[in-house]
Protein backbone atom coordinates (compact mmCIF):
# COMPACT_ATOMS: atom_id res chain seq x y z
CA UNK A 1 0.00 0.00 0.00
CA UNK A 2 2.66 2.73 0.87
CA UNK A 3 4.44 2.22 -2.12
CA UNK A 4 1.83 2.85 -4.39
CA UNK A 5 1.13 5.78 -2.53
CA UNK A 6 4.42 7.32 -3.21
CA UNK A 7 4.29 6.99 -6.54
CA UNK A 8 0.94 8.45 -6.70
CA UNK A 9 1.58 11.84 -4.90
CA UNK A 10 4.57 12.66 -7.43
CA UNK A 11 2.11 11.85 -10.23
CA UNK A 12 -0.47 13.48 -9.18
CA UNK A 13 1.75 16.54 -7.82
CA UNK A 14 2.78 16.62 -11.66
CA UNK A 15 -0.78 16.61 -13.14
CA UNK A 16 -0.95 19.97 -10.68
CA UNK A 17 2.03 21.71 -11.36
CA UNK A 18 1.39 21.26 -15.70
CA UNK A 19 -2.32 22.24 -15.47
CA UNK A 20 -1.47 25.04 -13.53
CA UNK A 21 1.20 25.83 -16.44
CA UNK A 22 -1.26 24.66 -19.14
CA UNK A 23 -4.06 27.07 -17.45
CA UNK A 24 -1.69 30.35 -17.49
CA UNK A 25 -0.54 29.06 -21.53
CA UNK A 26 -4.80 29.33 -21.90
CA UNK A 27 -4.82 32.92 -20.57
CA UNK A 28 -2.52 33.99 -23.05
CA UNK A 29 -4.53 32.09 -26.06
CA UNK A 30 -7.51 34.58 -25.29
CA UNK A 31 -9.83 34.55 -28.09
CA UNK A 32 -8.55 31.49 -29.80
CA UNK A 33 -10.61 28.58 -30.34
CA UNK A 34 -11.59 26.20 -27.60
CA UNK A 35 -10.58 23.51 -30.13
CA UNK A 36 -7.41 24.66 -30.91
CA UNK A 37 -6.55 25.56 -27.02
CA UNK A 38 -7.05 22.08 -25.88
CA UNK A 39 -4.65 20.64 -28.60
CA UNK A 40 -1.97 23.06 -28.14
CA UNK A 41 -2.46 22.40 -24.23
CA UNK A 42 -2.66 19.00 -24.95
CA UNK A 43 0.93 18.56 -26.79
CA UNK A 44 2.65 20.78 -24.27
CA UNK A 45 1.33 18.97 -21.15
CA UNK A 46 2.74 15.85 -23.05
CA UNK A 47 5.85 17.33 -23.17
CA UNK A 48 6.06 18.54 -19.75
CA UNK A 49 5.20 15.47 -18.76
CA UNK A 50 7.93 13.79 -20.90
CA UNK A 51 10.67 16.30 -19.59
CA UNK A 52 9.84 15.39 -16.08
CA UNK A 53 10.15 11.64 -16.49
CA UNK A 54 12.85 12.30 -18.16
CA UNK A 55 14.56 15.02 -15.33
CA UNK A 56 13.86 12.00 -12.50
CA UNK A 57 10.45 13.76 -11.49
CA UNK A 58 11.99 17.43 -10.91
CA UNK A 59 8.51 18.96 -11.15
CA UNK A 60 9.55 22.56 -10.24
CA UNK A 61 13.00 22.39 -11.90
CA UNK A 62 11.14 21.22 -15.59
CA UNK A 63 8.53 23.84 -14.62
CA UNK A 64 10.84 26.87 -13.61
CA UNK A 65 13.22 26.49 -17.22
CA UNK A 66 9.80 26.10 -18.95
CA UNK A 67 8.84 29.89 -21.32
CA UNK A 68 6.92 31.84 -19.90
CA UNK A 69 3.18 30.61 -20.39
CA UNK A 70 1.35 33.51 -21.21
CA UNK A 71 4.17 34.00 -23.50
CA UNK A 72 4.06 31.16 -25.17
CA UNK A 73 0.25 31.44 -25.08
CA UNK A 74 0.14 35.21 -26.93
CA UNK A 75 2.81 33.31 -29.15
CA UNK A 76 0.56 30.64 -30.00
CA UNK A 77 -1.87 33.05 -30.51
CA UNK A 78 -0.08 34.98 -32.82
CA UNK A 79 0.03 31.72 -35.35
CA UNK A 80 -3.23 30.63 -35.03
CA UNK A 81 -5.28 33.73 -34.80
CA UNK A 82 -8.68 34.37 -32.81
CA UNK A 83 -11.85 32.81 -32.90
CA UNK A 84 -13.95 33.92 -36.38
CA UNK A 85 -16.56 34.82 -33.79
CA UNK A 86 -14.68 37.19 -31.76
CA UNK A 87 -13.32 38.79 -35.34
CA UNK A 88 -16.98 39.21 -35.96
CA UNK A 89 -18.25 40.74 -33.08
CA UNK A 90 -14.98 44.01 -32.91
CA UNK A 91 -16.73 44.38 -36.61
CA UNK A 92 -19.70 44.37 -35.62
CA UNK A 93 -19.49 46.92 -32.66
CA UNK A 94 -17.68 49.14 -34.49
CA UNK A 95 -19.84 50.90 -36.79
CA UNK A 96 -21.23 51.75 -33.33
CA UNK A 97 -18.87 53.95 -32.36
CA UNK A 98 -18.40 55.53 -35.62
CA UNK A 99 -22.34 56.45 -35.94
CA UNK A 100 -22.25 57.59 -32.01
CA UNK A 101 -18.66 59.69 -32.22
CA UNK A 102 -20.00 61.74 -35.87
CA UNK A 103 -20.18 65.35 -34.55
CA UNK A 104 -23.63 66.62 -36.39
CA UNK A 105 -25.31 64.10 -34.16
CA UNK A 106 -24.79 66.69 -31.23
CA UNK A 107 -27.34 68.98 -33.45
CA UNK A 108 -30.40 66.18 -33.31
CA UNK A 109 -29.10 65.17 -29.70
CA UNK A 110 -27.83 68.11 -27.80
CA UNK A 111 -24.90 66.79 -24.88
CA UNK A 112 -24.08 63.67 -26.95
CA UNK A 113 -20.75 62.90 -25.68
CA UNK A 114 -19.51 62.37 -28.96
CA UNK A 115 -15.57 63.08 -28.62
CA UNK A 116 -16.02 60.26 -26.00
CA UNK A 117 -17.76 57.98 -28.88
CA UNK A 118 -14.24 58.66 -30.92
CA UNK A 119 -12.59 58.10 -28.09
CA UNK A 120 -14.04 54.53 -26.96
CA UNK A 121 -14.07 53.88 -30.79
CA UNK A 122 -9.90 54.45 -31.08
CA UNK A 123 -9.24 52.04 -27.75
CA UNK A 124 -11.98 49.38 -29.26
CA UNK A 125 -9.48 49.46 -32.34
CA UNK A 126 -6.68 49.26 -30.13
CA UNK A 127 -8.30 45.92 -28.09
CA UNK A 128 -9.19 44.22 -31.74
CA UNK A 129 -5.70 45.05 -33.06
CA UNK A 130 -3.82 44.21 -30.00
CA UNK A 131 -6.24 40.88 -29.44
CA UNK A 132 -6.35 39.83 -33.10
CA UNK A 133 -3.76 41.39 -35.06
CA UNK A 134 -3.40 43.75 -38.09
CA UNK A 135 -5.58 42.90 -40.27
CA UNK A 136 -8.45 42.67 -37.40
CA UNK A 137 -7.24 45.88 -36.54
CA UNK A 138 -7.48 47.56 -39.78
CA UNK A 139 -11.10 46.28 -40.78
CA UNK A 140 -12.01 47.43 -37.08
CA UNK A 141 -10.44 50.79 -37.50
CA UNK A 142 -12.38 51.15 -40.94
CA UNK A 143 -15.57 49.86 -39.94
CA UNK A 144 -15.31 52.63 -36.94
CA UNK A 145 -13.96 55.13 -40.16
CA UNK A 146 -16.53 54.56 -42.76
CA UNK A 147 -19.85 55.62 -40.90
CA UNK A 148 -17.92 58.24 -40.10
CA UNK A 149 -17.38 59.90 -43.75
CA UNK A 150 -20.35 58.41 -45.28
CA UNK A 151 -22.30 60.60 -42.50
CA UNK A 152 -20.16 63.88 -43.14
CA UNK A 153 -20.88 63.39 -46.54
CA UNK A 154 -24.47 62.91 -46.46
CA UNK A 155 -24.86 65.81 -44.37
CA UNK A 156 -22.79 67.57 -46.16
CA UNK A 157 -24.66 67.48 -49.46
CA UNK A 158 -28.26 67.56 -47.67
CA UNK A 159 -27.32 70.77 -45.91
CA UNK A 160 -26.01 72.37 -49.02
CA UNK A 161 -29.02 70.55 -51.06
CA UNK A 162 -31.33 72.28 -48.49
CA UNK A 163 -29.88 75.04 -48.73
CA UNK A 164 -30.24 75.30 -52.60
CA UNK A 165 -33.96 74.27 -52.05
CA UNK A 166 -34.82 76.61 -49.59
CA UNK A 167 -32.41 79.52 -49.22
CA UNK A 168 -32.64 78.97 -45.31
CA UNK A 169 -28.97 79.13 -44.12
CA UNK A 170 -28.97 78.59 -40.38
CA UNK A 171 -27.69 75.10 -40.23
CA UNK A 172 -24.13 74.98 -42.68
CA UNK A 173 -21.09 72.64 -42.28
CA UNK A 174 -17.55 73.88 -42.27
CA UNK A 175 -14.84 72.36 -44.11
CA UNK A 176 -12.38 72.45 -41.20
CA UNK A 177 -15.30 70.07 -39.60
CA UNK A 178 -15.37 68.10 -42.22
CA UNK A 179 -11.69 67.73 -42.62
CA UNK A 180 -11.09 66.68 -38.74
CA UNK A 181 -14.17 64.16 -39.07
CA UNK A 182 -12.43 62.67 -42.66
CA UNK A 183 -8.78 62.63 -40.93
CA UNK A 184 -9.56 60.93 -37.86
CA UNK A 185 -11.86 58.32 -39.99
CA UNK A 186 -8.77 57.88 -42.34
CA UNK A 187 -6.24 57.28 -39.43
CA UNK A 188 -8.26 54.62 -37.22
CA UNK A 189 -7.48 51.46 -39.88
CA UNK A 190 -3.93 53.05 -40.61
CA UNK A 191 -3.75 53.40 -36.31
CA UNK A 192 -5.61 49.22 -36.13
CA UNK A 193 -2.88 47.76 -38.74
CA UNK A 194 0.50 49.46 -37.09
CA UNK A 195 -1.02 48.75 -33.49
CA UNK A 196 -1.92 44.80 -34.43
CA UNK A 197 1.81 43.93 -35.17
CA UNK A 198 3.42 45.46 -31.96
CA UNK A 199 1.14 45.04 -29.58
CA UNK A 200 0.16 41.59 -28.00
CA UNK A 201 -2.40 41.79 -24.78
CA UNK B 1 12.62 53.62 -28.36
CA UNK B 2 12.73 50.31 -30.30
CA UNK B 3 13.71 47.30 -28.64
CA UNK B 4 17.18 45.98 -28.84
CA UNK B 5 17.45 42.23 -30.19
CA UNK B 6 20.82 40.04 -29.35
CA UNK B 7 21.78 39.31 -32.53
CA UNK B 8 22.90 35.93 -31.83
CA UNK B 9 19.23 35.06 -30.93
CA UNK B 10 18.19 36.86 -34.23
CA UNK B 11 20.73 34.55 -36.15
CA UNK B 12 19.31 31.21 -34.15
CA UNK B 13 15.85 32.22 -35.18
CA UNK B 14 16.91 32.77 -38.88
CA UNK B 15 18.25 29.28 -38.76
CA UNK B 16 15.04 27.64 -36.82
CA UNK B 17 12.67 26.82 -39.38
CA UNK B 18 15.99 25.34 -41.60
CA UNK B 19 17.30 23.37 -38.24
CA UNK B 20 13.39 21.45 -37.67
CA UNK B 21 13.21 20.73 -41.10
CA UNK B 22 16.61 19.48 -41.13
CA UNK B 23 15.77 17.10 -37.88
CA UNK B 24 12.54 16.53 -38.80
CA UNK B 25 14.02 14.99 -41.84
CA UNK B 26 16.32 12.26 -39.82
CA UNK B 27 12.59 10.85 -37.91
CA UNK B 28 9.27 11.97 -36.85
CA UNK B 29 9.62 13.39 -33.50
CA UNK B 30 7.44 15.51 -30.80
CA UNK B 31 8.24 19.20 -28.79
CA UNK B 32 10.26 17.38 -26.25
CA UNK B 33 12.26 15.18 -28.12
CA UNK B 34 12.71 17.86 -30.87
CA UNK B 35 14.74 19.98 -27.99
CA UNK B 36 16.82 17.53 -26.91
CA UNK B 37 17.53 15.98 -30.33
CA UNK B 38 18.42 19.20 -32.07
CA UNK B 39 20.52 20.73 -28.96
CA UNK B 40 22.49 17.06 -29.21
CA UNK B 41 22.53 16.92 -33.14
CA UNK B 42 24.10 20.63 -33.29
CA UNK B 43 26.23 20.14 -30.10
CA UNK B 44 23.70 23.08 -27.87
CA UNK B 45 24.24 25.33 -31.08
CA UNK B 46 20.37 25.32 -31.17
CA UNK B 47 18.83 25.19 -28.19
CA UNK B 48 15.65 26.14 -28.41
CA UNK B 49 12.92 26.83 -25.94
CA UNK B 50 9.46 25.80 -25.86
CA UNK B 51 8.86 29.75 -26.64
CA UNK B 52 10.76 29.43 -30.15
CA UNK B 53 9.79 25.93 -30.91
CA UNK B 54 5.59 25.33 -30.73
CA UNK B 55 4.95 28.63 -32.35
CA UNK B 56 7.73 27.72 -35.09
CA UNK B 57 6.12 23.97 -35.43
CA UNK B 58 2.62 25.11 -35.41
CA UNK B 59 3.80 27.64 -38.41
CA UNK B 60 5.74 24.29 -40.41
CA UNK B 61 2.42 22.79 -39.70
CA UNK B 62 0.35 25.79 -41.00
CA UNK B 63 2.38 25.91 -44.19
CA UNK B 64 1.87 22.18 -44.59
CA UNK B 65 5.87 22.24 -44.51
CA UNK B 66 5.06 19.35 -41.24
CA UNK B 67 1.68 17.23 -40.46
CA UNK B 68 0.89 15.89 -36.60
CA UNK B 69 -0.51 12.79 -35.73
CA UNK B 70 -0.96 11.79 -32.31
CA UNK B 71 1.17 8.65 -31.04
CA UNK B 72 0.98 6.76 -28.06
CA UNK B 73 3.22 7.27 -25.00
CA UNK B 74 5.81 4.31 -25.22
CA UNK B 75 6.07 5.26 -21.49
CA UNK B 76 2.11 5.44 -21.02
CA UNK B 77 0.78 8.38 -19.82
CA UNK B 78 0.05 11.33 -22.14
CA UNK B 79 -0.65 11.26 -26.00
CA UNK B 80 2.27 12.95 -27.65
CA UNK B 81 1.52 14.93 -30.96
CA UNK B 82 4.64 14.08 -33.57
CA UNK B 83 5.82 15.89 -36.38
CA UNK B 84 6.25 14.33 -39.81
CA UNK B 85 8.29 16.01 -42.70
CA UNK B 86 5.73 16.50 -45.80
CA UNK B 87 6.92 16.46 -49.56
CA UNK B 88 6.57 20.02 -49.85
CA UNK B 89 8.77 20.11 -46.14
CA UNK B 90 11.17 18.62 -48.44
CA UNK B 91 11.33 20.81 -51.23
CA UNK B 92 11.47 23.64 -48.65
CA UNK B 93 14.70 22.07 -46.60
CA UNK B 94 16.39 21.16 -49.86
CA UNK B 95 15.98 24.94 -51.17
CA UNK B 96 16.98 26.28 -47.86
CA UNK B 97 19.40 23.85 -47.12
CA UNK B 98 21.17 24.88 -50.79
CA UNK B 99 20.76 28.77 -49.42
CA UNK B 100 22.52 28.02 -46.20
CA UNK B 101 25.31 26.41 -47.84
CA UNK B 102 25.92 29.09 -50.12
CA UNK B 103 25.56 31.63 -47.39
CA UNK B 104 27.87 29.93 -45.49
CA UNK B 105 30.80 29.42 -47.93
CA UNK B 106 30.51 32.84 -48.48
CA UNK B 107 30.58 34.00 -44.97
CA UNK B 108 33.76 31.45 -44.03
CA UNK B 109 35.40 33.38 -46.92
CA UNK B 110 34.39 36.66 -45.69
CA UNK B 111 35.21 36.00 -41.96
CA UNK B 112 38.04 33.50 -42.22
CA UNK B 113 39.96 35.16 -45.12
CA UNK B 114 42.40 32.60 -47.19
CA UNK B 115 42.00 29.59 -44.75
CA UNK B 116 38.06 29.82 -46.20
Amino acid sequence: MMPQQHQQQPNMAMQVAINDYLKRVRRGMFGVSGGRKRDVCAEIGADLEARIAARGGDIPGVISAAADPKTLGRAMRAVHGVAWWIRLFFWMVAPWFGLLSFPMIAAFFPGMPVNTFLFLGTLWVVWAASVSGRITGAITGFLVGAPRIIMVSMSAAGIEFLQSASGYESWSVDGGTIFVVILTSLLLPVLGFMLGKRLRF
Amino acid sequence: MARKKDPTTELRRGALELGLLAFLEREASFGGGIITGLAEATGGGLELTEGALYPALHRLEKNKLLVSEWRENPDGGRKRKYYVLTEAGRARLAELGAAWKELAVGLNALLGGEDA
